[in-house]
């Protein structure tokens, strides 16, 4: 789960997953960077290892199981 | 129980006449205030003020420590305010000067502690052994931006005592850091002093509570608690007081700042809530001057002259004064208990009804310039300097004689 | 003050962060630091171990001054400022006069290890029961970049524009040679191992804790030392961390800019107030 408006783009969370399931955007948000967006084809582990390196608490995991 | 279980709320000196040194007389007045908090540097002349608290605090279940410098010192005090437990340190004119930017926070917090400074003679690290008033601008002015301190200026042993425990009353009503002036001669001097019972001491002091009371006594709502003093709304320039927050329960604000910050604890920015809160830190010792300083006036009913005094001078300045009137001079005395703030109605007051008032200090004249403002266009305001010694009474009596012609 | 953030929050909202300051005003936690700084995330892992373990008002944090003076804005609890470098010296008066309460010191690099190294090896000699967090970002954040005491040595900061000329601090040997009980130290790259320390350091010690966390400053640090991106400085930090155990054989050209990460030393010794306590019970006689 990604909160779009609040990433600021610093682009930890991409290099942190170990299945490199996420890559940078190409959508500018309101503070004026590229969040994240997931690749086609790769698989979340749900590690939460995203989830604890963001520094705005904006990517999450919630449900075990489910892909977003 | 107010505090915890450990802690002797109430003085267990025998009453009755002792004799004490000042020093000693000062830290006991500080037990016997209430104090169950001491952090200090050593530095002479107060090295007797933590000898003597390291050996009673314990025994009224209070903490001493040693710290490693005096900035140190003044902070562990604010620590310990924090947590509720009065607190006070005890330092000469060098640390004085090092602890001013906490006692600067101290002042906008309203955080309240009590600071002894037993003066030493001389700038730098000047003599250690002789009195010189060296220390009272400093105790108003030394810090960064703008407060005033109650300052406290005893004369006697009796008065180290006695102006302790107001000194700490003072620091809980108006929350505000406290210095009491003190000296290397008084500190040494031993003289008689009378311990009151612990009755009397009892009702005299007001207590700091871990949990707080409202108006009525009862225990006050932790989400009713404003943390900070702020303007009554009805009544412009009144300042309404609470009591001092408690760390570690709920009667503190979720963020205390140490930058400027509104009475409801929210940092700012904006200029107008710095002009509210320098008033306010200001105008709430000012406006309630008459009650925080109690002074002493004799004799100025019918008097041409007046010697307006604090601290050491008062002691030579009464023998003048005494001499004087029985040789039929017509001369008063006004003593200051308080040195800030200076009561400035009744110091105009004296100077409308004299000729000339005579300020004996022993340093170059510090409140002097202050005096001449308020009433240097009703009187003469003649200083008599002394710096390392005490007045002779000889020379104030000259002084008198020379200006009666 | 800062503005309330004017953007739509998604639901369901983050698990952690409703008890910080921000998460009490606006329902969602917030921050105002740089983009990619590291003091964001510690302060969430913060977070995540005072929710999980339930801590409670015993818990007061100090803030020193500097650029995580505005990280109260994302911690729970109960926080109080102190001068810079005197985070140390209030929190060791706050122990004795309520022992119940163990204070937890957020200093910075320059405050605990410039101004304010009196306090921090005064507090190691007496073993205070506090934790202290060292948010070591190897430069002074919030005035601008200058150099610091842990600046490694020829790298850049805006008062030393030809590179540094003097050698920097370890804190972690200051802090074991003046008497600390329980030292580590972790970076914003290790956040599961950070957060086991921080739970062991509040729960499981009693005495002076140090945890140095190396975190990346992406805006000074990075910039002046030609890594300017988050991602650039991030990596710098994991590939030059070593394990204790990986340095004990190198030697001291290997260890050059590398960071030793892990738990030093934990052990067990008399606390201060402890002494107190019992100082004061023995003398009233209960």
């Amino acid at each position: 789960m990604l909160q779009f408006e609040k990433c600021t783009g610093c682009g930890l969370c991409i290099e942190v997953c170990p299945t490199k399931v996420l890559e940078k955007g190409d959508k500018l948000n309101t503070k004026v960077a590229y969040p994240p967006k997931i690749v086609d084809g790769k698989e979340c582990k749900f590690c939460q290892e995203c989830e604890l390196i963001c520094p705005d608490l904006s990517i999450y995991v919630i449900e075990v199981g489910k892909n977003d | 129980m107010i505090n915890d279980d450990l802690i002797l709320e109430d003085y267990d000196l025998e009453p009755g006449k002792k004799i004490l040194m000042g020093n000693i007389a000062m830290a006991e007045g500080a037990i016997a205030a209430g104090c169950r908090f001491f952090a200090g540097y050593p530095i002479t002349p107060q090295n007797e003020v933590p000898q003597h608290l390291s050996q009673r605090l314990p025994e009224v279940g209070g903490r001493f420590i040693q710290m490693e410098d005096e900035i140190g010192s003044i902070n562990a005090v604010v620590g310990a305010s924090f947590a509720g437990l009065k607190a006070m340190t005890s330092t000469s004119g060098p640390g004085f000067s090092l602890m001013q930017e906490t006692i600067s926070m101290a002042a906008n917090n309203e955080i309240p502690c009590v600071i002894c400074d037993v003066q030493r003679a001389g700038p730098g690290s000047g003599i250690v052994s002789l009195p010189h008033q060296s220390d009272v601008m400093q105790a108003h002015y030394g810090g960064n931006g703008e407060y005033i301190l109650p300052t406290f200026a005893p004369s006697t042993c009796q008065d180290l005592f006695d102006f302790m425990m107001d000194a700490f009353n003072t620091a809980e009503k108006y929350r505000v850091p406290v210095v009491v002036l003190s000296d290397a001669f008084l500190g040494h001097n031993h003289e008689q002093v009378i311990i009151p019972t612990a009755d009397e001491i009892r009702k005299k002091i007001i207590p700091r509570r871990r949990v707080l009371l409202d108006d009525d006594g009862n225990i006050l709502n932790p989400k009713s608690y404003r943390p900070f003093t702020y303007e009554d709304p009805s009544n412009r320039g009144h300042y309404i007081i609470p009591p001092p927050p408690v760390l570690g329960t709920e009667y503190h604000p979720n963020w205390m700042p140490t930058v400027t910050h509104t009475p409801d604890s929210i940092a700012s920015e904006d200029p107008y809530v710095s002009t509210k809160v320098n008033e306010m830190i200001t105008y709430k010792i000012i406006s309630n001057a008459d009650k925080i300083c109690k002074n002493d006036r004799r004799w100025l009913d019918d008097s041409n002259i007046a010697v307006l005094c604090y601290g050491l001078p008062y002691r030579t300045a009464i023998k003048a004064v005494k001499d004087a009137r029985d040789e039929g001079i017509k001369v008063g005395i006004f003593r200051l208990r308080v040195v800030w703030p200076l009561p400035e109605k009744e110091i105009k007051e004296v100077a409308e009804s004299v000729d000339t008032i005579l300020v004996p200090e022993i340093n170059l004249g510090q409140i002097l310039i202050y005096v001449k403002a308020i009433g240097g266009c009703d009187a003469k305001i003649l200083p008599i300097t002394a710096i390392g010694r005490l007045h002779e009474p000889k020379e104030i009596l000259a002084k008198i004689k020379e200006v009666n012609k | 003050m800062a503005l309330l953030p004017t953007y739509t929050i998604e639901k369901p909202d983050h698990p952690y962060g409703k008890n910080t300051f921000t998460g009490l005003l606006s329902g969602h936690t917030f921050n105002l630091f740089c983009r990619g700084c590291g003091y964001g995330t510690i302060a969430h892992l913060f977070t995540r171990v005072w929710e999980d373990n339930g801590l409670d008002l015993n818990y007061p944090n100090i803030v020193g001054v500097g650029c995580y003076s505005m990280i109260p804005l994302v911690l729970p609890g109960h926080k109080n400022m102190a001068l810079h470098g005197r985070g140390i010296a209030v929190a060791t008066g706050l122990k004795l006069a309520n022992p119940d309460l163990k204070p937890i010191v957020w200093e910075g690099d320059g405050d605990a290890l410039a101004i304010g190294t009196n306090h921090f090896v005064h507090a190691c000699r007496r073993n205070v029961d506090m934790v202290v967090f060292l948010l070591n970002n190897k430069t002074y954040g919030m005035t601008g970049g200058q150099l610091a005491p842990t600046t490694p040595e020829h790298y850049k900061a805006t008062t030393a524009p030809y590179g540094m000329l003097e050698r920097p601090f370890d804190p972690v040997k200051l802090a074991i040679s003046a008497g600390a009980t329980y030292v580590a130290r972790w970076t914003t790259a290790h956040p599961r191992q950070l957060m086991k320390a921080m739970k062991t350091a509040i729960l499981d010690h009693k005495g002076f804790a140090l945890i140095d966390i190396v975190s990346q400053c992406v805006t000074y640090f990075g910039r002046k030392n030609k890594m300017a991106e988050p991602i650039e400085i991030f990596r710098w930090i994991k590939n030059n961390s070593i394990t204790i155990k990986k340095a004990e054989g190198m030697s001291e050209e290997e260890l050059k800019d590398k960071i030793v990460v892990g738990e030093f030393l934990n052990i067990k010794k008399p606390e201060l107030s402890e002494k107190h306590i019992e100082l004061i019970k023995k003398i009233r006689g209960l």
